[in-house]
């Protein structure tokens, strides 16, 4: 129960469909940035600049991204930060609860947008105070394209909606 | 709480609001049909009462102490990835652009479904990441979800994640007018945009006394 498979296809169907229904709108992202390593191409990387309540290596930092297959099926296998402990693919769950998963799958020849209220890559045990204005570098392990390190500009939560532009469709939850 | 428990918190009538929840996710590309971004409770819901701790370790009477203003009520936690963060990041925001007489009619509440790790202390530094302003409550957590149902909110679920574990909320936000009414819930997924374009639609609800 510890570990999840995401799945985009498969039983988020109903998120997915109200997904695209609120993606219908939205300015274009101010972060034009892509990364790109065989078949795929990665865009749109945002950190959310984390709000420190405690302790600094208590705090956690979400990504969020878009990932473009331009090949054959091929999984996010797993995350790693320099600035950070641990970095780890997070799913929520229906009841907004976090799960780790194994891997985020990625059908061939299309896109998987981990956006707000769903998948995410979860940097955790910040080895610094990082602020909006900063840059995370992230290294992006894929099973059959090998390991990509994208760059995430920090933006505050207040301007995460805008910064994710046309992929700040939020995945809804009853 | 009797007047939720028959209406909010009777399954096909909590369930035809989840739904709403959902359908009303598009509103922001079309909003012709509605007067708030948000799904509206027709008719509007009395509000709840209940008493939980504030951050000076006080009892909060909810009722009593938003009485007459523009309130929102939101369930969350300060371990939350995104969901609550954002939310109340983007309602501190359009509220700081309001003006002060309209800002002091407003209360956010803010109540922890994680009082074991959501300490008095750790609640208030992570709030004012926010506003200093806004509330928070914390209670036992069987009293939170009694409070959740009564709402028609599903209960908080805590479930063990690796390093720790991580709470299920409801994630809409819950918008009681002056009137002391409940009359919107603002699902995740509102914008900036909706909360201007709300705000004054709400604030408009005058006190019924």
């Amino acid at each position: 129960m510890s570990e999840r498979l995401v799945r985009p296809l498969g039983r988020v169907a109903l998120a997915a469909s109200v997904m695209l229904a609120i993606g219908c709108k939205g300015a274009a992202s101010s972060n034009g940035a892509r990364f790109d390593r065989g078949a795929i191409v990665v865009s749109h990387v945002v950190a959310a600049a984390p709000i420190i309540a405690g302790r600094l290596e208590d705090a956690t930092m979400a990504v969020y991204l878009v990932i473009e297959n331009h090949g054959a099926a091929d999984t996010l296998v797993a995350a790693a930060a320099p600035l950070a402990r641990s970095a780890m693919i997070h799913e929520q769950m229906d009841q907004g609860n976090m799960m780790p998963a194994t891997g985020v799958v990625l059908p061939a020849n299309q896109t998987v947008t981990l956006t707000v209220g769903g998948t995410h890559i979860m940097l955790e045990g910040l080895h610094r105070a990082l602020v909006a204005g900063d840059s995370v570098p992230l290294d992006l392990t894929f099973r059959s394209a090998g390991t990509l390190r994208v760059v995430a500009p920090v933006v505050s939560y207040a301007a995460l909606d805008e910064a994710l532009g046309r992929n700040a469709a939020p995945v809804a939850r009853p | 709480m009797e007047f939720s428990m028959r209406t909010l918190a009777s399954p096909p009538v909590r369930s035809a609001f989840l739904v709403a929840l959902f359908a009303m996710a598009c509103a922001q590309g079309d909003r012709a049909r509605g007067t708030y971004a948000g799904v509206e409770m027709v008719p509007a819901q009395a509000k709840p009462n209940f008493t939980l701790t504030d951050l000076n370790e006080r009892p909060y009477d909810f009722r009593a102490s938003t009485d007459g203003h523009l309130t929102l009520l939101f369930f969350g936690y300060t371990h939350c990835p995104d969901v609550c963060p954002v939310h109340l990041a983007n309602i501190a925001a359009v509220m700081h652009k309001l003006p002060t007489t309209d800002r002091a009619r407003i209360r956010v509440v803010f109540v922890t479904t994680d009082p074991d790790r959501d300490s008095t202390a750790q609640l208030r530094s992570w709030l004012a990441n926010f506003d200093t302003t806004f509330v928070g409550l914390r209670g036992n957590i069987d009293e939170v979800n009694r409070i959740e149902t009564s709402l028609g909110l599903p209960t908080s679920v805590k479930e063990p994640v690796e390093n720790g574990y991580g709470v299920g909320h409801a994630a809409q936000v819950l918008a009681f007018t002056a009137d002391d009414s409940l009359r919107v819930g603002y699902p995740f997924g509102v914008r900036q945009q909706d909360w201007a374009a709300d705000f004054p639609k709400l604030l408009a609800v005058r006190p019924s006394r």
